[in-house]
């Protein structure tokens, strides 16, 4: 909910009806007039009204282990399936956060509910971390999408980005193009299959052939730094930047400027999604936002949502676990000290009172949990034990040698067990006084908590009052 | 659902390839230094009431910026989604103004105002169920009257710590979901209501649904009030309403239970009317091979035959492409409406396939069902 509203737009704008929207999706053909438009010209009109959001890195919904959280790709269908007025659907790119086996299947559904259901996404941009998925995936998945990304070039035959996809909306046309601004390592050599373009000239390519009274739309990878500084170079000016900052975990209430152009931010992992309505005044472009948190119910099975994203989601939750992808994961990184991971049964001996202390806890049961909540149909009804993002905080040393690869395999390390905060033991258990404890890789405890209990999945989470739950002393030597 | 399945996904070709964090646990970028949380405790607060609390920001606490500047407060971001905020500025005088969010100088606190972030918690957002005392999380974003470029800014973090009290318990369902529901048939569901242990003697009165395509009525139920719903489809699509339910308690309070439902066609195709997959295509595929490759079909409308038969499969140019696929149907266990459909590549497509498959009902020329069909080429094919 929004307090603040610009007080020089027209109330019209908040009185917006569910226009039937009739609109031509056109392709960014690279090789379309070439001569961008170079004055901005006001057209006043019907404000468009988009849904923008961006950064999913890979939450394709909120894992259910804490009362209260936000997002997901079902609620966000639900609500854009309810609204029925939305103009222009928007989303900024890096779906997934990494590329291991698990994004890649997250990637492939997640570009299913954005692009393929009843209300298909009209511009989806490229990220970086996106492009760090193996690029046969990448381009297959998006074959056919409205994907854009402005400032990459590629020699791929099904290269499925272009400079730029355009709607018309009620007569007006509405241009979208997104810099990526960046490439992954993997992709930076000369012998590249893609390669960035320098700002100028990507905003000039995606502006080809557009008239002067074409809205024009930036997605942006990158700070609001970044943002301010690319910004007053591109011209004619946008109308609307779209800032797909890390660092800006949800949207802000209000509209931000450089100069003149109205800035808003996507936020992170679909938490909050954000209502623009955005008009062209002679005054420059007018940017009324609002935000919309997709909060569920806590007694409607899975949070509540659209149906069919839900019946989606539950088959990408069976695939990763017919594939194995849990066991396939396991074991690929290397313990930060070097030693391995020995189970808290191993700490007893020396530390009684501490490993007391720790099976009053809910990290001691924290496997369990896990358990118990496959087993409840009205919290999941999809296979948690054997999902990587579940599991990582439910266990000890998961995705690191020696550390969890199953309930079966490696049951002495199911739970958030001793090693879980003070790292491997095995070298500390031959040699107590040569190999000190701390905690994990010498990282300060709030960080250290917060991998698991953060912003998302912990949105109650107070250091100070869960370690009161948790504490537990050095034992006497 | 095996129709979605890509199965070329090989565990050797998709190793981590960027996973720089220990465990791939969700990582958030540490907070820069800044100055220490302000915190409030709004206590336990009745269901469907307000509360709101002025946080003082002590602008002083963050030092100066630069001789001659000043910070300005550019707005709140608070976690929980029944959080309102505002920042203001409150003059010797009393008076408050509403800042705007802009990095101007204009916004800069003159000497003697005092910058408030004023939260309120509304609860009426929230579904009728008690809370109990939780933390939630905010932050006050300043930045530098002279930075031009936003790098500079300062979160100033804010803890709020409440509760929510409900005067009447709802079981099992505080929100009604109908999932999908059929155009041809209409879906019911039932909550109970009962005052809590501290309002035992509530009452229930008038029944109001803010979609006519629900019909809500309460009953006498076993020591409480039963709420039945029904719900008949409407238009197609999602749909979300509120059923009310008037009480005699203080303050007029009403229980607001949300619903939420899809009215879905009789003939569907779930998840989704599509079904894709990447095989080598300059041969045809095993019937193994080809296992994955499925979607659910559905007639809900009991008054026909539950089976499908194909009444074409064309390519993207609407020309007859069923030599190249071999289409099945099999039944669904403890489903009598629903098939699932298999489709198995014959050949004659090397390079790729985009088309879809018709599905009709046997005997008749009723309703049509259209599934994309979509088939990749392996890279190496």
């Amino acid at each position: 909910m929004m307090l603040l509203r610009p007080v020089a737009l027209p109330v019209l704008w908040l009185l917006l009806t569910a226009t039937t929207t009739l609109f031509t999706q056109c392709t960014g053909d690279s090789t379309a007039a070439a001569s961008p438009p170079t004055a901005t010209v006001a057209a006043i009109g019907e404000p468009i009204r988009l849904l923008i959001s961006g950064s999913m890195l890979g939450r394709l919904e909120p894992c259910g282990c804490a009362s209260g959280q936000l997002g997901g790709l079902a609620r966000r269908m639900q609500h854009i399936g309810e609204r029925r007025s939305y103009d222009v659907l928007l989303e900024g790119g890096d779906l997934v956060d990494t590329a291991t086996e698990l994004d890649v299947l997250k990637f492939y559904t997640a570009v299913q509910v954005l692009t393929g259901m009843q209300h298909p996404y009209d511009a989806l941009g490229v990220g970086p971390k996106d492009l760090e998925l193996p690029l046969d995936e990448f381009s297959a998945f998006l074959a056919g999408a409205q994907v854009t990304a402005g400032d990459l070039e590629s020699r791929r035959e099904d290269w499925p980005a272009r400079p730029f996809v355009e709607k018309d909306v009620r007569g007006q046309k509405v241009r979208i193009t997104s810099f990526t601004l960046s490439l992954p390592a993997a992709l930076q050599g000369d012998d590249s299959p893609v390669r960035l373009l320098p700002p100028k000239a990507a905003w000039q390519r995606a502006l080809a052939g557009a008239a002067d009274a074409t809205l024009r739309i930036l997605m942006l990878q990158g700070t609001d730094t970044t943002a301010r500084n690319l910004v007053p170079t591109l011209s004619p000016p946008p109308d609307l930047v779209v800032c797909c900052d890390a660092g800006q975990l949800e949207p802000a209430s209000q509209v931000e400027h450089i100069g003149k152009v109205p800035m808003v931010f996507a936020g992170i992992r679909g938490r909050v999604l954000l209502e623009a309505s955005l008009l062209r005044t002679p005054d420059g472009s007018q940017v009324v936002v609002d935000l919309v948190p997709l909060a569920g119910s806590k007694t409607v099975p899975g949070g509540g949502g659209d149906p069919d994203v839900k019946a989606l989601l539950l088959a990408h939750r069976d695939q990763v676990k017919q594939d194995r992808i849990l066991e396939h994961m396991a074991r690929k990184l290397p313990t930060p000290n070097g030693a391995a991971y020995v189970g808290s049964e191993n700490c007893k001996t020396c530390h009684p009172t501490a490993y007391e202390a720790w099976t009053r806890t809910p990290h001691f049961r924290a496997w369990d949990t896990l358990v118990k909540a496959e087993a409840d149909p009205t919290r999941y009804g999809w296979p948690v034990t054997h999902y990587p993002d579940c599991v990582g905080c439910h266990v000890v040393g998961y995705r690191e040698e020696t550390g969890f690869v199953s309930a079966e395999e490696t049951p002495q390390l199911a739970g958030v067990g001793c090693e879980r905060c003070h790292g491997p033991g095995s070298s500390h258990l031959q040699n107590p006084a040569g190999n000190k404890m701390g905690l994990h890789a010498g990282t300060p405890a709030s960080v250290l908590c917060i991998q698991c209990h953060d912003f998302e999945q912990s949105p109650d989470f107070v250091y100070s009052d869960r370690w009161a739950k948790i504490q537990h002393g050095l034992e006497p030597k | 659902m095996g129709g979605m399945r890509f199965v070329s996904f090989t565990g050797a070709l998709l190793l981590c390839a960027a996973c720089g964090d220990p465990a791939a646990m969700p990582t958030v970028q540490p907070a820069p230094p800044g100055p220490r949380h302000l915190e409030y405790d709004y206590g336990v607060i009745p269901h469907r009431e307000a509360r709101a609390h002025d946080f003082v920001l002590d602008l002083a606490a963050l030092g100066p910026v630069t001789p001659g500047s000043g910070w300005i407060p550019l707005h709140v971001q608070l976690d929980c989604s029944c959080g309102r905020a505002q920042l203001l500025l409150r003059g010797r005088d009393g008076s408050e103004r509403v800042l705007d969010g802009r990095p101007v100088a204009a916004n800069v606190p003159a000497p003697g105002d005092t910058v408030i972030a004023r939260v309120v918690i509304d609860t009426a957002t929230r579904e009728a169920m008690d809370l109990p005392k939780t933390a939630s999380h905010g932050t006050v974003v300043l930045q530098p009257v002279d930075d031009r470029t936003g790098a500079r800014r300062v979160r100033w973090p804010l803890l709020l710590r409440f509760g929510i009290d409900a005067p009447v318990d709802l079981r099992p369902f505080a929100a009604l979901d109908f999932g999908r529901v059929p155009t041809c048939s209409t879906a019911e569901v039932a909550t109970s209501l009962r005052g809590d242990a501290n309002h035992p003697g509530v009452t229930f009165g008038r029944v109001v649904a803010s979609d006519p395509q629900l019909e809500a009525v309460l009953e006498p139920g076993d020591g409480s009030t039963l709420l039945r719903v029904r719900c008949h489809p409407g238009e197609l699509g999602n749909h979300r309403a509120v059923v009310t339910v008037e009480t005699d308690l203080p303050g007029d309070y009403v229980v607001q239970v949300p619903v939420t439902w899809k009215v879905v066609p009789d003939l569907e195709a779930t998840p989704m009317a599509k079904v894709s997959f990447r095989a080598d295509l300059r041969r045809e595929q095993t019937v193994d091979e080809a296992s994955g490759q499925f979607v659910l079909v559905t007639d809900h409308d009991a008054s026909r035959p539950a089976e499908f038969v194909v009444r074409a499969l064309v390519d993207a140019a609407d020309h007859d492409a069923t030599a190249g696929f071999a289409i099945t149907f099999e039944p669904v266990p403890g489903q009598p409406r629903q098939q699932r459909l298999h489709v198995r590549y014959l050949g004659g497509h090397p390079d790729g396939f985009r088309g879809r498959i018709v599905l009709g009902k046997p005997g008749v020329d009723g309703p049509t069902l259209s599934i994309d069909l979509v088939a990749f080429p392996t890279r190496d094919s």
